[in-house]
């Protein structure tokens, strides 16, 4: 049995990661910026929305499957 | 205590806490990918009690049932199971087990304390339930075939003037080797049909009649609140057809108002969520040309921070309002407000 994928060339291609880098503080419970080497924090207030497709949060990441979804 | 169900790289739960910080709210992080790790969990019950801990062992904190007010259910991962890396049989176990074991967590949570209960998130997550349920709300709504036959798809590009599209009956990111790519909403075309009456099967899709938009609207739903932005979508070629791709490619700058609905689709959309069992919505709608209100679909665990960042809709209160609310049946949480 063939199956055809009909909307396959319209996928569209996520953008690199434009955003600095985050270092999770499990004490503050958020995200901080880090520095250039992704180390220690390089700034103490979250940049809270980035500018790849995951981290700007935007509607094409409505899906809660995105993540893990089996966990309902 | 708040419980904020989620995975580290959420920044919306980052947007979201420090506004509980600045309203001095405690907040219990449960990022689900460091259960084993960071955080444990017991759950006892017996003939008289039915009780749970969940710890995070870097910082100590403890959350019970008896101090949960609110729990919002955002985007979980899958616990990482380094100890099972190398035993692929028994990570599938291990991994069974442990969402088994969260999703136990969830189950002794009152319905009422979630902001969406994770049930009701994944029944309202089907395509057709949200159209069967907008329908019966009195939304208008596409014709909309879902189907795996050439012939009949073809039938129904036909029916509708040959001007239809097409897109996943459910969709989300598709990872690859290096890559992450989205599908989206695709315009039905030469090409596509003649694929369609060769091919003996299609993997199923969705296929509606394209409409004719003026403009299309992202009402976030919290609890009895409805806010509502205008997005102007029809201003550029490249969101046109789905505007979602504005999240993705970033290639325009895409116009957001925020506007006032009319009172009956407002209604409508407390409406939906009501029968859709869901606190928390965002839904997609149309506005024709011909000046309709056409339902799209709700996104029972929507994407909302860009609305409120760009519009200064308070969105993030009212979600905390109603977490504080499903509690305490008033309006206690927002008098702690600065």
């Amino acid at each position: 049995m063939t199956i055809s994928l009909l909307y396959q060339k319209r996928i569209v291609r996520c953008e690199e990661e434009q955003a600095p880098s985050y270092h999770y503080d499990e004490r503050k419970q958020i995200n901080i910026v880090s520095d250039s080497e992704g180390g220690l924090p390089a700034a103490d207030d979250p940049i809270v929305l980035g500018t790849s497709s995951k981290s700007r949060q935007r509607p094409s990441d409505d899906d809660p499957d995105a993540y893990g979804g089996a966990l309902y | 205590m708040i419980l904020l169900v989620t995975h580290k790289n959420d920044l919306t739960a980052d947007f979201l806490i420090r506004r509980m910080e600045e309203r001095r709210l405690p907040v219990f992080r449960f990022n689900t990918e460091d259960f084993l790790s960071t955080f444990t969990l017991n759950i006892a019950v017996s003939s008289q009690d039915a009780l749970f801990s969940l710890k995070n062992t870097i910082t100590g904190t403890e959350l019970t049932q008896d101090l949960l007010e609110g729990a919002y259910f955002r985007k979980p991962s899958l616990p990482k199971l380094i100890d099972f890396e190398h035993n692929s049989d028994l990570k599938i176990f291990a991994q069974n087990e442990t969402a088994e074991t969260l999703r136990s967590l969830w189950r002794m949570i009152p319905l009422h304390k979630w902001l969406n209960h994770p049930e009701a998130l994944w029944l309202a997550n089907n395509k057709v339930k949200q159209l069967l349920a907008a329908k019966a709300v009195g939304f208008g709504i596409p014709d909309t075939l879902i189907s795996c036959v050439g012939d009949d798809v073809c039938k129904f590009y036909d029916q509708h003037a040959c001007d239809a599209i097409t897109k996943p009956v459910k969709n989300g990111f598709v990872d690859e080797a290096d890559t992450t790519t989205l599908m989206f909403t695709a315009i039905l075309d030469g090409e596509d049909i003649a694929t369609l009456r060769a091919a003996p099967v299609l993997l199923p899709a969705i296929y509606q009649p394209r409409l004719h938009k003026k403009l299309e609207l992202r009402v976030t739903v919290v609890g009895q609140q409805v806010f509502a932005a205008a997005i102007f979508s029809q201003e550029h070629d490249a969101t046109s057809l789905d505007w979602r791709t504005w999240g993705v490619t970033n290639e325009v700058a895409l116009r957001h108002e925020t506007c006032q609905l009319p009172v009956d689709i407002e209604q409508k959309c407390l409406e939906l969520n009501r029968i859709l069992g869901l606190q928390f919505s965002c839904i997609d709608l149309v506005l024709t040309d011909s000046g309709q209100y056409i339902f799209l679909e709700a996104n029972p665990n929507g994407q909302w921070a860009w609305i409120e960042q760009m519009l200064q809709l308070p969105i993030r209160d009212a979600i905390i309002d109603q977490l504080c609310f499903s509690q305490r049946g008033d309006k206690t949480c927002s008098s702690l407000q600065q």
